[in-house]
């Protein structure tokens, strides 16, 4: 499997923050979803990728490039989408159109209107006039005129309304049917992310917690409820927040495959159920193991 | 690059614009309907012009440009951090570049006596040449600090250099006891061509400072 972007020893330190030497890759053709609570470094490590922010210390290389030597190169190839919006926003965005496509190679002018048109953007109204939401659909349309074979969205569907998420992960997903395009998309809204990425990677406190494919992670991860005497002590030994209700415990595993069979007589008999786990309970439980 | 420059030259070109349709007309109007005398000292109270101009769309420009985040907007796009400075840099390059051959253009309009002409480039060029190396260190301390740590500063030095011929005028050469012609007189010594290339080479080294410069600064 081809690396898209490859992170080696990657760090950097703030005041309040630091990103802890972390290491880490993105398949070619898959969307990677990036979940992690607040001031967990998303941001950071998608800036440092950009080369938004300088790294103190490590490599990343995207498309195998140098991201410093070959920024230009590498962002004529990547669509991003930031946290925040900006644009000259006193200008329209016709006028954003045409001048952003003097800088990349591959621009093409009649997605981009196709684009507006299908997010529902005045085109010739100022910027600045635009709501929250139909910046960030600015900004996708940007990202997506050229044609770019990575798209990094960071925390795109916040500010957006139900109908246009769903219509932004619809997209998103279309566009990596080919097999050819990467999308890294960060986000506080495991909804979407559940619904799009292939790989999840959890980053807590400056370091990358968990990375799997999305349907290991949800086969593997599942709550176990179990009544006295159903499971042997070793197996609720391997559980994670076990909890005693009044009608029995309740606690997560990390390896469902793993114990399936020693609970088959257990549910086959209604003492033991399992539950799948949200991408939420997963980041909820990796943050109190921290 | 081009694009990133015909961005930049819009405010430039207001300034320049300003002066060279309003301001100067309405300074000079005298000069052209009297038979006064030529009087040299005029190119004292023009030259800071140069100072209004380029440092004021640099003022105006990065003032915009912090207020909008727009060096965050462009970073995300395939250009590099080196070329937003060159082209911060040719723009204000070229206004001087106009702005000097503006004035000397006028200088044929004035009729200006022979004896005069070579004080008067000299004078020029002098200034034009501060102005290079002073557009130079504001962009470069911009770029380091950001202009939000700067604007003060910058616009401080601004005015004290546009408005610098009034309190010379009015207050240090009746203090001092000298006239304004023994500030421009000395200038005629100068090698114009010699100020030229110093003034240009500052400056060069003063866009690769700034090229260095860490982008992040500036979002």
């Amino acid at each position: 499997m081809t690396n898209i972007i490859q992170i080696k020893d990657l760090k950097k330190e703030y005041e309040e923050f630091i990103l802890e030497s972390i290491s880490w890759s993105i398949p070619k053709g898959y969307i990677m979803g990036l979940i992690g609570p607040n001031g967990a470094g998303k941001t950071t490590t998608i800036k440092l990728i950009m080369n938004l922010i300088q790294a103190d210390d490590g490599e990343i290389r995207v498309f195998g490039l140098d991201h410093i030597q070959a920024e230009k190169e590498i962002k004529n190839r990547i669509g991003y989408v930031g946290e925040e919006q900006y644009f000259y926003d006193y200008r329209s965005a016709n006028w954003t159109g045409k001048f952003v496509s003097h800088f990349y190679k591959q621009w093409d002018m009649e997605l981009y209107h196709s684009l507006l048109e299908q997010f529902e953007l005045p085109k010739k109204k100022m910027i600045r006039k635009y709501s929250k939401g139909m910046k960030v659909k600015l900004s996708l349309a940007i990202a997506l005129s050229h044609k770019p074979e990575l798209i990094i969205l960071d925390e795109p569907t916040a500010g957006l309304d139900p109908v246009i998420r769903r219509d932004v992960c619809d997209l998103l997903q279309n566009i990596t049917q080919d097999g050819e395009k990467t999308v890294l998309i960060s986000s506080h809204i495991t909804d979407d992310i559940a619904r799009i990425a292939d790989y999840i990677t959890y980053m807590i406190k400056g370091r990358i917690a968990r990375t799997a494919a999305k349907d290991d992670l949800l086969d593997n991860w599942k709550k176990i409820h179990f009544t006295k005497g159903s499971l042997d002590q070793q197996t609720i030994a391997s559980l994670e927040k076990v909890e005693d209700h009044m009608f029995g415990s309740s606690g997560i595993t990390k390896d469902y495959l793993a114990i399936k069979d020693k609970l088959e007589q257990g549910l086959a008999s209604g003492d033991i159920k399992v539950e799948s786990v949200g991408l939420d309970d997963i980041l909820i439980s990796l943050v109190k193991d921290k | 690059m081009l694009r990133l420059i015909q961005k930049n030259s819009f405010t430039f070109f207001a300034y320049l614009t300003g002066y060279m349709f309003f301001i100067f007309p309405l300074m000079n109007f005298t000069r052209y309907t009297t038979d006064e005398p030529f009087d040299p000292t005029y190119i004292f109270y023009q030259t800071p012009f140069i100072f209004w101009i380029v440092l004021g769309a640099i003022w105006t420009q990065e003032n915009l440009e912090s207020k909008i985040k727009g060096y965050s907007f462009l970073r995300t796009l395939p250009i590099t951090f080196g070329e937003i400075v060159v082209s911060k840099f040719i723009v204000a390059f070229l206004t001087i570049v106009v702005y000097e051959v503006f004035q000397t253009a006028t200088l044929s309009l004035f009729s200006t006596p022979a004896e005069y002409m070579t004080m008067i480039r000299s004078y020029l060029v002098l200034y034009g040449g501060l102005c290079l190396i002073i557009s130079g260190l504001f962009y470069l301390s911009i770029f380091k600090f950001g202009f939000l740590r700067m604007s003060k500063f910058v616009f401080i030095l601004w005015i004290l250099l546009f408005i610098s011929p009034l309190p010379i005028r009015e207050f240090l050469a009746p203090k001092f006891n000298f006239e304004i012609m023994d500030i421009i007189r000395p200038t005629a010594s100068l090698n114009w061509v010699l100020v030229a290339v110093v003034s240009l080479t500052l400056y060069l080294g003063l866009m690769q400072a700034t090229k260095k410069l860490n982008p992040s600064s500036v979002g």
